[in-house]
């Protein structure tokens, strides 16, 4: 029971337990009992009160929560489509990938055959009798036929790389989504009592202190990596110092 | 040595072997296997039929640095030309390759000529040190 109520209903206690007194003294028990049964209701209806009014709060407090934040919609569905898209963006990546070397590996055997027959060709032309005209043409014929094959496949290999541009999209829509979800992290860290920034926990390097045997990944710009080289001629002049 | 050379190629991505792999046909190289860890690799390496390794660093199971460690505590591959191929580009992590025993580092993304001039460098190096 809270205090305010105490004080308002003051009065209310101090006739009832007057009368309950006078009763008490007078042999009174009807009325002993009826002063006593509204001073039970009294506190009972004080008490509900209060419950409800912790109940509201807190569905309140809920209810903003679900409404206020994006924090649900966050976890519920953008994170989880997050993951998706990426999955999505490596799929596409490694299909162009493949595809490519498909095409790259299927183009280097007719080039290969048509450099060999022209070697052929060359020392036969050396020759005596020099080749006839329908191995020459036979030739000719083969070799236009090749290279409009690699030509062919040269622009497929172009098309493949498409996947830059969708996949380019694509992570640019996840890293929007991520930096919203720091915010929302960040507010949250806040309201519990802590004082992170936006940023400081993204950037920490949580494998800094001991070496890790996995490996970081590539050097990402604009991310600490701390001590790293530029390329391989820092690789080389690093090896060089250590005397490889 | 020669273009007969058995090389494996361990890396996790298949796009990065299929790389590897048709980069060193273009140098002659025409015997190639691949594993995707160290942990495929090193029962391979045991067989005794490779002549060179080319590793990644950062790899699911066992990493390119362990799979290193592991050839040269081996008295069996501890001759073994290694040659790691990876993005990883912390200083550090080159000296700890360096310690482990690497014979060439190169660098991701890289090219045919680096990574024709690091395998020639190695073998070179091997010929001389058998001469």
């Amino acid at each position: 029971m809270s205090g305010s109520h105490f004080h308002e209903r003051r009065e209310h206690y101090a006739t009832l337990l007057a009368a309950l007194g006078e009763a008490l003294q007078d042999g009174d028990e009807a009325g002993f009992h009826a002063c006593a049964r509204q001073l039970g209701e009294g506190f009972e209806s004080d008490t509900m009160q209060d419950l409800r009014q912790i109940t509201d709060g807190l569905h309140a407090a809920l209810l903003r929560f679900r409404h206020d934040s994006r924090l649900d919609d966050l976890a519920t569905r953008e994170v989880p489509d997050a993951r998706a898209r990426l999955e999505h963006v490596l799929r596409m990546t490694d299909d162009a990938a493949n595809t490519t070397l498909d095409l790259v590996e299927q183009s280097c055997p007719i080039a290969d055959r048509a450099a060999t027959r022209a070697d052929e060709l060359l020392e036969a032309w050396n020759g005596v009798p020099r080749p006839s005209r329908n191995v020459v043409r036979s030739y000719l014929e083969e070799t236009r036929s090749g290279l409009g094959q690699v030509r062919e496949k040269l622009s497929q290999v172009l098309l493949a790389q498409g996947f830059q541009d969708l996949s380019g999209q694509i992570i640019r829509s996840v890293m929007k989504l991520v930096d919203e979800l720091e915010v929302a992290l960040t507010h949250m860290v806040r309201i519990s009592g802590g004082s992170l920034e936006p940023s400081s926990m993204l950037r920490a390097d949580v494998a800094e202190p001991a070496l890790s045997a996995r490996g970081f990944g590539p050097v990402v710009p604009g991310v600490a990596h701390g001590l790293t080289v530029s390329g391989q001629t820092d690789v080389d002049a690093l090896l060089s110092d250590l005397g490889m | 040595m020669s273009a007969d050379i058995k090389f494996l190629v361990v890396d996790d991505f298949s796009t990065m072997r299929r790389i590897v792999k048709n980069l060193l046909h273009d140098l002659g190289y025409k015997n190639v296997s691949e594993a995707d860890d160290g942990n495929t690799a090193l029962p391979m390496l045991k067989t005794g039929k490779f002549d060179f390794l080319i590793t990644d660093w950062n790899m699911p199971g066992m990493p390119g640095l362990d799979l290193l460690k592991h050839v040269r505590a081996d008295a069996a591959l501890a001759p073994l030309p290694v040659l790691m191929l990876t993005a990883e580009a912390k200083r550090e992590q080159i000296v700890e390759a360096a310690q482990a025993g690497v014979n060439g580092y190169v660098i991701k993304p890289f090219t045919a000529a680096t990574l024709k001039e690091k395998i020639d460098k190695i073998l070179a190096s091997r010929a001389a040190s058998a001469a």
